[in-house]
């Protein structure tokens, strides 16, 4: 009986301490949900707090919950959120957000830097460091031009071809550009087109990345900050934009927002300057992630392969017109996955 | 590919891939694990066979990931792979049951009277049938249901593995449909006939090892009475023997060594250079406290379990059992509506909804070890030895408390030390209900596997696979010691 009651005074003493530790009580915590990858989001986050004093709780979004996902999460936290500011690596969820009544709009001094179309006009959200969707190439099987991969993706068949699956991630936001342009059915037959060929559908860009890069695929769908990834590796790969039957290409800012009702509206709006400023899009244009400022910036404090992707990046479609489409577009992946 | 067949697909993987491991180690038993001469050898070979279970699913799907995405688009080859990993795992089932599982009174020499007395109505044939199955060979009837769960609800190598849906699994199906905004009741409804299925082989399970409990177990392992094993000894050819530990072998170097090999110098590295950073206070923070957790909701599920056990009525343990068995990702979306509701809000941002996931995702599992060790405990030599730990003598008394810790605490040790193994290195329940505070370390590792940052990972990796261990094995000191 005494180790039973030992033990009961352990479990108890640990509950207690997880409830009173002083992460949960601390009012000064500024709390962000932040889908961009920790390993590039976690510094600027780090320099905020070293600049402001102000604390940080963060929720990552990671690949084990997309099922969930953060834009999900904070609908479903709506009445009463615990999130302040939702920093998203994409623009359409954010765009659903707004239209969920999820946000407050909030008009930052640093925003004008950023064009029209990549921010709200009502302030419930603001682009800023952009990706692109690309072709990565296997520069050992295949030239890393236009006409070359469009040569390779209009084969019979594309085996050696890699996607990822759309219901996830920026391939969803890819469909919802097409579904813009081309009309749902327009889009149903792309797919259909891409698959009766015998397209590789993966799991995620990174996935996609990773077939290229060993040289089992000759071409992937992916994004910036994939192709990236398997350049800092020194594979032998080079990228191509992806362009929509229009010749716009597919430029995905990162998007900041508040959350309607949020606990630290003060402390959110301090963190929302902080991001939506040169020295952000400066730094995270120079990590592993190399994002494209869509704002001024000094360009001579920037890699410079960065001067090409930021010319693509003013071709880059509206994303307005597809953010109408996103819903429609899940809904039809769902069904075509359940068989309905 | 609708749910029907997904499900058709999982069960009949489940079954081949259990099978397989049987019929591997049915020859395995009878030629080694029962003859004397090579009791060392066994011994060994156990090793060798059940270390691939201690090696989570996560750091396996990483580990093969880009060996799945080489298989130059085989699916046939993909499904082989996963079967394969797969096998090395209900193969240490196997052999964890041939441990656990206590014997039957009724022995092979029984069943061979049973066969010769000529008895052909269906009753009789019935009840042979019942008697091989619960008698000799109900370790590896248990083993065999215990591979099928396994087989059934893996979720995690599977989704890593995965390329143009293969392998296909009910666990990553319902994971994307979510994912495709599939509503939550939806989700909860196709997963019910996944349920059954569980639902099932857990009975079975059960119905196979209840039953009156044997004066003299452990001695009358069913196998002293076989000729197999004498047989076996003097027959013994190199051949079959050498294929047996090669399978073993081949096993273990999959699972075990090839992920050591591939990740063990980059983890040494990561370590080395962690060392003195605040990523490895903040990695040896997160562990620590996603032990604690998993501590916590391990004690829970096996005290709630023992209780369960204790009833008369089984309406109060299925009622437990059945949200254990719904997957990781419904259980938690059900309990995320449930801590959002208005009642439960209080509480949503803190522990309390990981803690209450992970001890209802446990509870079947618990349900099941607790079964085992329940029938293993000889109560006969527990008695003698409690009576012995109140001899005058300090010499018997220390022995005799020595002996109370092996037959009595350590088998229960053993079972909470799994269920916590189990509940720390559980994905999808600790991403979606941790609280914003704090990320468990099995989620950063996720991340990190993500993009494949091989030093920090690998050495994050090797934190989170030495720490607990070690917290584990000193746990048990102190529990011993206090026990003493």
């Amino acid at each position: 009986m005494k180790f039973r009651s030992l033990l009961i005074v352990l479990l108890t003493a640990g509950l207690v301490w997880y409830f009173t530790t002083p992460d949960q009580s601390d009012s000064n915590r500024l709390v962000i949900y932040c889908a961009h990858d920790a390993t590039y989001a976690q510094p600027v986050l780090d320099d905020f707090t070293k600049q402001t004093g102000i604390e940080i709780d963060v929720r990552f979004d990671e690949e084990s919950n997309k099922s969930l996902g953060l834009t999900n999460l904070l609908i479903a936290e709506k009445d009463q959120p615990r999130c302040d500011v939702f920093w998203n690596n994409q623009t359409l969820g954010t765009i659903r957000l707004q239209s969920e009544d999820v946000l407050q709009p909030y008009i930052s001094l640093n925003a004008k830097r950023i064009p029209d179309i990549f921010r709200d006009d009502k302030g419930y959200w603001t682009g800023f460091a952009a990706r692109l969707r690309v072709y990565i190439v296997n520069t050992d099987l295949i030239d890393a031009t236009e006409q070359a991969v469009g040569e390779k993706l209009a084969q019979a068949s594309l085996e050696d071809v890699a996607i990822a699956k759309p219901i996830f991630g920026t391939t969803l936001s890819h469909y919802s550009v097409l579904a813009a342009e081309l009309g749902l059915d327009g889009l149903k037959q792309w797919h259909a087109d891409l698959h009766q060929r015998g397209i590789r559908e993966v799991r995620g860009n990174s996935m996609s990345k990773d077939l290229v890069v060993s040289g089992a695929c000759e071409v992937g769908f992916t994004d910036t900050d994939d192709f990236y990834a398997a350049i800092d590796q020194a594979a032998p790969v080079a990228m191509v934009p992806i362009r929509t039957p229009k010749g716009s290409t597919i430029c995905m800012p990162n998007s900041v927002a508040m959350i309607r009702n949020c606990r630290h509206p003060e402390l959110a709006r301090q963190f929302i300057d902080f991001l939506l400023s040169a020295e952000v899009e400066i730094q995270l244009a120079n990590g592993g992630a190399r994002q494209i400022p869509l704002g001024s910036v000094d360009n001579e404090r920037l890699p410079p392969q960065l001067f090409e992707l930021q010319r693509w990046a003013k071709e880059g479609a509206a994303l307005q017109p597809a953010a109408a489409q996103n819903e429609d577009v899940l809904n039809w992946l769902r069904s075509e996955m359940i068989g309905q | 590919m609708s749910f029907s067949l997904v499900l058709c697909w999982s069960v009949v993987r489940a079954i081949v891939v259990s099978s397989v491991a049987l019929s591997v180690f049915v020859p395995l038993r009878n030629r080694l694990f029962q003859s004397r001469p090579t009791a060392s050898l066994a011994r060994w070979v156990s090793i060798l066979a059940v270390a691939p279970l201690l090696m989570p699913d996560l750091l396996l799907g990483f580990t093969y990931r880009l060996a799945s995405a080489g298989l130059d688009f085989s699916e046939v080859a993909t499904e082989l792979l996963y079967a394969c990993l797969l096998l090395t795992k209900v193969l240490a089932l196997q052999v964890i049951c041939h441990w656990l599982v206590p014997a039957s009174n009724v022995s092979k020499s029984a069943i061979h009277l049973w066969k010769m007395s000529v008895q052909t109505s269906f009753t009789s044939r019935l009840l042979l049938l019942r008697m091989i199955l619960f008698g000799p060979n109900r370790s590896l009837v248990v083993g065999w249901i215990l591979g099928i769960l396994w087989c059934f609800q893996e979720f995690e190598t599977a989704v890593l593995l995965q390329i143009e849906q293969h392998p296909i699994a009910w666990t990553v199906w319902l994971f994307d449909a979510k994912a495709a905004n599939e509503p939550l009741i939806n989700c909860v409804l196709f997963a019910v006939p996944a349920i059954i299925i569980q639902g099932l082989l857990i009975a079975a399970g059960v119905a196979l090892l209840s039953g009156q409990k044997l004066q003299g177990d452990h001695q009358t392992k069913p196998d002293e009475y076989a000729p197999v094993s004498s047989v076996g000894n003097r027959s013994m050819s190199f051949g079959p023997h050498c294929f047996l530990l090669i399978v073993i072998a081949a096993g273990f170097l999959i699972t075990v060594v090839w992920p050591i090999v591939l990740h063990g110098a980059a983890g040494i590295n990561g370590l080395w250079k962690m060392g003195t950073t605040a990523v490895f206070q903040v990695g040896l923070d997160q562990i620590s406290k996603s032990l604690a957790v998993a501590a916590l909701s391990a004690v829970a599920s096996w005290k709630l379990s023992r209780w369960l056990f204790t009833k008369p009525s089984y309406r109060p343990a299925v009622l437990a059992i059945v949200p254990g068995l719904l997957s990781p990702l419904v259980l938690s979306l059900l309990l995320l509506s449930l801590f959002l509701s208005p009642g439960f809000h209080l509480v949503y941002d803190s522990w309390i909804p990981l803690i209450v996931a992970q001890t209802l995702w446990l509870l079947p599992r618990a349900f099941l070890l607790n079964i085992v060790v329940e029938r293993t405990i000889r109560s006969e030599q527990i008695h003698s030895a409690k009576l012995l730990s109140h001899s005058f003598d300090q010499q018997i008394r220390k022995q005799a408390k020595r002996l109370l810790w092996i037959l009595e605490h350590r088998p229960a040790w053993l079972g909470v030390t799994v269920l916590v193994i189990m509940a720390f290195w559980e994905v999808t329940i600790s991403s979606i209900l941790h609280p914003v505070s704090l990320q468990p370390m099995v989620c950063r590792l996720y991340r990190e596997m993500h993009f494949g940052h091989t030093e920090v990972l690998a050495g994050l990796t090797a934190m989170s696979v030495v720490f607990p261990m070690l917290a584990l094995a000193i746990a048990a000191q102190i529990w011993k010691l206090v026990r003493s």
